[in-house]
């Protein structure tokens, strides 16, 4: 089928984005780096390689056998010898059929194990990058690297590489017999391959200035559409309908146009090649039946000639494919490459200087020193010159309720993240437990903190899955962890035996339930600090009572970090922190704050007031 | 296109989709015979060579002398070249066609959809309609080209060879042929088992990213609660079936591959010992038998084309049918047909309108509105209030689910469609330019103004200076490199496409809303002067915007709550003058910014963008 395809030619434009027109080069430095992911399988690549040369020489027979059987047996009249030789070239055929399997499939092993150790390494590598590079890099560019490029790469394993080395051989072989053959002869039937070559190699450089354009056609025209698409009330409100389509007209014509160019290329390509084969053929007529009335070759070693010529003309041919199929994998090994560089720039400090105080047990008691959390004139900003954080210093007891309040962009995750470590801050310090977070063990860290997102993050599954996480806590705890944070239904549901899928990000929960479920992951989990961004949709009366009651349960004990959008939370809590414009503005509990007239008290005014109702 | 046959009787189609591009293949009819013939002739100059050939070995055979196989030689480059020129001919006529066709489809397919509705948009989703439009579209070319022209170049090289064996030999034809029907069993047995655990990869491919996508995406958690290595073996186990699953696939190309590679050579063991025997029995000549092998290369290639031939009509198929979803759907909002005496102002009335999508509540409930002609009326109101929905309903971007619009005593949908859109302008408030010229994105409003009213309806917008900054003033392609066009700008540049256009109604759908304040108040001003005596709409947030109003109507949860002059409302005291007193709160915090609160005194950064 590959073949075909070749014949066919590629259809490029298929695969639009990340159409970068630079043209990568064979780089050592890459080459030897893909090797290394080649190491654990070099008894597999050498019994490819094996099979390979085994199908290559075994084809060469074929040819060989025909004009033995001619000379030796058919034309002296050899019945016997005919009949011996049949069966061998039936036992070959045999061989052939299962070698020529073999090496398909263990090729093909070869390049998903390559693809399967590769995926394992980007995604545990991913799994060890800071948050800040996802900040940057959209989920669908990293799927991207984890997926089509390294398909792409398994091209250069199996059909680039494994097969360059069968043409060489092939090429190789078939010179080899050639010249055994009839030196002459040989020599006459290859005139014809420097005029192969070269129609190829020209053909080849026509072809991909031509594709060229076709690829910057195809972006045109998915511009135009994306945009068209987005836009399409604009084009229905100024009557534009028919303008548009004269303008896609006009881009879908040169599409076509340029698409025509590189089939013409392929219709002058094709029929000479095809001349040239045949060509090779009259050669061997010619002068081979010279050389035959010399008696310098036999009339099997013509038959011969005449197939081999056939043989030799498709390896070259396909040269020009095969280089393609190399510089995709390069350009798509180099993004790899690129990604597995990428340095972590959160990470534990040496084992050695690590902070890994012991882990106190599943429910521990929690001791007087656990939790409490210190911001010491922190600055941070996300974009060099943009300070989000201008100097913020407080500290929070162990067992202390904390609520940040403050305008949209004010600082209030930011504060939350840099606590987990997601960020380091620019200067200044936060320390837990009178420790620098730079100084603990990174693992050990974030054992300490749970987190509760604006946005309750669901994997699909199950709701074991979704409090107890990959890693997996037992049944009984994720039970008493929705039981307590009044999730009553979903823990009905799943303890009658329905395995509730929660859906992709949890879109067969409600939003209520999303954070319900959430709350749970983190009381199961029993953290000494929590981290939690209340979210901000609204959800209807009686959810919104559980989650109120949820939350008290989570905060009870517990160091809490809050990002309240509500009043009750406010009300509850036993300090607030005002932030504005990156600095701590005021502090104090909700009456003292209010009393004092200041930030707070207007704050309350515009955003809470609605929410007013008559509070005990 | 496509649309039910006119004999009401249900005919069995092979190809029940595909037989839609019917039309398109009918226009082409001459080329599509021409290639046929081009096929014909290209295969019959191809099949004389290994009959040239076997003409030379006879003759070689009875002694010939050098002069002679040298005339054979000439005739079999002779016929390589003839062949060469048909298959050029054969390629560029049937394969450009494919190309001239998806050109064809993708201009009908266009047209289509930019005449379908909104709430078509809203069903379905810009990633798929592109991918229609693009990928599918790529699946039925390659029916039209390279599957007719093999599948045409196929059936003619199999009969014609068939036909030269059979003259030859009969017996050693048959013998020699006998592999095929293995073959043909063969293809379909593992096309199909290939066609199954493909399915099954891209299933477990679904899954492997499905984890990579939701463990990236929530990242966050993944680090917070240490779950990195569980979740790196959890991948792990599915890049592990996924790799299974491959290799089951693997498993039936490898055979299906190896299949198709030997059956050449069964075909030549066939003739070596069945055409060696009849040649020593001379019931075959030497140059018979190599002829035969020349013929059995001749149809080496086609038979392996065959299964590619019959995966890409089944492509095509399944891709045609998603192409057909669209073309068959009709515009769900259709043209009226009267058509307004002109008019510098219109009145608006709306009837009792309900509105919902599909499915879900009911985004605007029994509205009832009286816009005299000529008046300005605000709308304000929360988030998700049913602000812009009034908008779309009025320019029948959608259409009510209850009740009617009314322009100038006239139901909107008797109107003209293209009519009643040219007597509304409405100014969205995300600013869309399209990737053209600055100048060519004014004349959206009028396309025939002149230079001085571009540049008129540039500077009531405030934004010529702005366009005369531009490197290439006018001229200048909006998303081009190193242009950045601000929000601000945007939402002006739009707003001159507006007065350009200068409709009777001009519905401002919170559109200045990037625009600072002090020069919102002169914009406002201006659209005042130039609106004298026609009907504005204002959509706003801020309560400065819509002071001026000669009415204000307040929206909630898809109702109308309150209407009146600003004075009225402030008066009644109800949500309006709440939503005003907020504001002013608001205006003043925010403008005092760090002066008053601040601990550590003023820093630096203005109060206001």
């Amino acid at each position: 089928m590959s073949k075909l395809a070749a014949r066919i030619g590629p259809t490029p434009g298929s695969n639009f984005e990340d159409e970068k027109v630079e043209k990568p080069k064979l780089d050592h430095r890459l080459v030897r780096r893909l090797f290394a992911f080649v190491g654990p399988y070099k008894g597999l690549l050498g019994l490819a390689i094996l099979l390979l040369l085994l199908t290559s020489l075994i084809d060469l027979a074929f040819p060989l056998l025909v004009a033995r059987g001619i000379d030796d047996y058919i034309r002296p009249g050899d019945m016997d010898g005919l009949v011996r030789l049949s069966w061998i070239y039936l036992g070959l055929l045999a061989v052939s059929y299962a070698i020529r399997y073999a090496h398909l499939y263990f090729t093909q092993l070869l390049g998903q194990r390559i693809m399967h150790d590769m995926r394992g390494e980007i995604f545990a590598h991913l799994q060890r990058l800071h948050i800040g590079y996802f900040d940057r890099n959209p989920v669908g560019r990293v799927m991207t690297r984890l997926t089509s490029d390294v398909e792409t790469l398994n091209q250069l394993f199996t059909s680039g590489i494994v097969s360059i080395f069968g043409d060489v051989v092939t090429l190789v072989g078939i010179t080899f017999v050639l010249f055994y053959l009839d030196v002459q002869l040989a020599l006459v039937t290859m005139t014809v391959v420097p005029l192969l070559f070269i129609s190829s190699i020209v053909f080849r450089s026509k072809v991909r200035r031509a594709f060229a354009e076709v690829r910057i056609q195809v972006a045109k025209i998915n511009a135009f559409l994306q945009e068209n698409l987005s836009g399409i009330s604009l084009v229905h409100l100024f009557n534009r309908q028919s303008r548009h389509a004269e303008q896609f007209d006009e881009h879908n014509a040169d599409h076509r146009d340029a698409y025509l160019r590189t089939v013409w290329y392929y219709s002058v390509f094709f029929p000479v090649v095809t001349f040239l084969e045949s060509a090779a053929t009259a050669l061997i007529l010619w002068y081979g039946g010279g050389r035959y009335i010399q008696e310098a070759v036999t009339l099997g070693a013509l038959v011969a000639f005449i197939e081999y010529s056939a043989r030799f003309f498709r390896p070259i041919r396909d040269l020009s494919e095969r280089y393609n199929v190399l510089q995709g994998a390069m350009a798509s090994s180099e993004r790899i490459f690129e990604l597995l560089d990428t340095e972590p720039k959160i990470v534990s400090p040496k084992p050695s200087e690590a902070v890994t105080a012991p882990r106190s047990g599943a429910s521990p008691p929690r001791e007087a020193a656990t939790g409490q959390v210190e911001f010491t004139d922190v600055r941070f900003s996300y974009v060099p010159g943009e300070d989000v954080l201008r100097g913020i210093s407080f500290r929070v007891r162990p067992g202390e309720s904390v609520a940040l309040v403050g305008h949209t962009g004010a600082g209030k995750t930011t504060i939350t993240a840099l606590l987990a470590r997601f960020y380091d801050v620019d200067s200044g310090a936060v320390s837990i437990d009178g420790i620098n977070v730079r100084e603990w063990d990174l693992g050990e860290l974030r054992r300490r903190i749970g987190i509760v997102q604006q946005e309750s993050f669901l994997f699909s599954g199950g709701l074991t899955l979704n409090v107890g996480l990959r890693s997996g806590l037992p049944e009984d705890r994720v039970a008493w962890a929705l039981e307590t944070v009044g999730a009553d239904h979903l823990l009905a549901r799943l303890q009658s035996g329905d395995s509730v899928d929660v859906g992709e990000r949890g879109g067969l929960l409600s939003a209520g339930e999303r954070q319900l479920v959430s709350f749970a992951r983190a009381l199961a989990h029993d953290p000494p600090i929590l981290l939690l961004d209340e979210a901000t949709a609204n959800v209807d009366t009686e959810t919104e009572q559980r989650i109120r009651h949820a939350l008290q349960a989570l905060l009870r004990g517990r160091t809490s970090l809050v990002v309240a959008h509500r009043l009750s939370t406010i009300k509850h809590v036993d300090r607030i922190l005002v932030l504005h414009k990156g600095r701590l503005a005021e502090e104090g509990t909700h009456e003292e704050l209010l009393a004092r007239n200041g930030i707070y008290a207007r704050y309350y005014d515009l955003e809470y007031r609605g929410q007013e109702e008559p509070v005990s | 296109m496509a649309r039910d046959d006119t004999s009401g009787r249900r005919r069995f189609h092979v190809f029940p989709y595909l037989q839609a591009l019917g039309p398109y293949l009918r226009r082409h009819q001459s080329t599509l015979i021409q290639g046929t013939v081009w096929v014909l002739l290209k295969s019959a100059s191809i099949l004389a060579v290994p009959w040239i050939l076997k003409q030379g070995i006879d003759q070689l055979e009875a002694g010939a002398e050098s002069g002679v196989l040298l005339r054979y030689a000439l005739a079999i480059v002779a016929a390589a070249a003839i062949s060469g020129v048909f298959l050029y001919f054969m390629r560029w006529s049937l394969i450009g066609l494919s190309r001239k066709v998806e050109y064809e489809i993708r201009k009908d397919f266009f047209e289509h959809l930019v005449r379908l509705s909104m709430p078509f948009f809203d069903r379905n989703r810009t990633g798929d309609l592109m991918a229609r439009a693009t990928n599918d579209l790529n699946a039925v070319r390659d029916v039209l080209g390279p599957a007719i022209m093999y599948g045409l170049n196929t059936s003619v090289t199999v009969i014609a060879s068939a036909i030269l064996m059979f003259r030859l030999d009969p017996t050693l034809a048959l013998a020699s042929i006998a592999p095929v029907p293995i073959l043909a069993y063969a293809v379909s047995h593992f096309a199909k088992r290939m066609h199954e655990r493909s399915i099954d990869v891209q299933e477990e491919f679904g899954r492997l990213s499905n984890i990579a996508q939701e463990n990236l995406a929530g990242m966050r958690v993944v680090q917070t609660y240490g779950q990195e290595a569980a979740e790196t073996e959890h991948f792990g186990d599915s890049s592990r079936t996924y790799l299974d699953r491959n290799m089951d696939l693997v498993h039936y190309r490898a055979l299906f591959m190896s299949t198709t590679a030997i059956l050449a050579g069964a075909s030549t063991l066939i003739l070596l010992w069945l055409g060696g025997t009849r040649v020593i029995s001379g019931e075959v000549t030497i140059g018979e038998l190599v002829a035969f092998i020349g013929y059995l290369g001749q149809l080496t290639w086609p038979f392996i084309s065959i299964g590619w031939i019959v995966s890409v009509i089944q492509r095509g198929e399944a891709a045609m049918k998603r192409m057909l979803e669209i073309w068959n759907t009709a515009p769900d909002i259709g043209s009226g047909t009267i058509t307004l005496p002109p008019a510098a102002s219109r009145r608006i009335t709306f009837r009792d309108v309900s509105f919902s999508y599909e499915t879900g509540p009911e985004v605007l409930q029994d509205i009832r509105l009286d816009i005299p002609a000529g008046t300005t009326v605000a709308i304000v109101g929360r988030t998700a209030s049913g602000k812009t929905t009034l908008v779309q309903l009025l320019a029948r971007l959608q259409d009510p689910t209850k009740g009617r619009i009314e322009i100038d005593g006239v139901d909107s949908k008797d109107l003209d469609l293209g009519h009643l859109r040219d007597e509304i302008g409405i100014v969205p408030q995300d600013g869309f330019l399209f990737s053209d010229t600055l100048e060519a994105n004014l004349r959206f409003g009028k396309e025939s103004a002149t230079d001085d009213e571009l540049w008129r309806a540039l500077e009531l917008s405030q934004v010529a200076g702005d366009v005369r900054d531009f490197p290439r003033g006018m001229e200048t392609r909006i998303g081009e490199r190193g242009i950045t066009v601000s929000g601000g700008q945007r939402q002006r540049l739009t707003l001159a496409r507006a007065i350009l256009k200068n409709p009777p109604i001009l519905v401002l759908d919170d559109s200045l809303s990037a625009v600072d304040k002090v020069t919102e108040e002169r914009l406002l001003e201006t659209i005042r002067q130039v609106r004298q005596g026609r009907t504005l709409i204002l959509i706003a947030h801020r309560i400065s915007t819509v002071r001026q109003a000669d009415l204000i109507v307040v929206l909630d949860a898809g109702r109308v709550v309150e209407s009146g002059t600003h004075d009225e409302l402030v008066a009644r005291n109800g949500s309006y003058a709440e939503m005003a007193r907020r504001q002013a709160l608001k205006d003043v915090f925010e403008s005092e910014g760090d002066v008053d609160w601040s601990t550590a005194g003023a820093s630096a950064g203005g109060n206001s963008e």
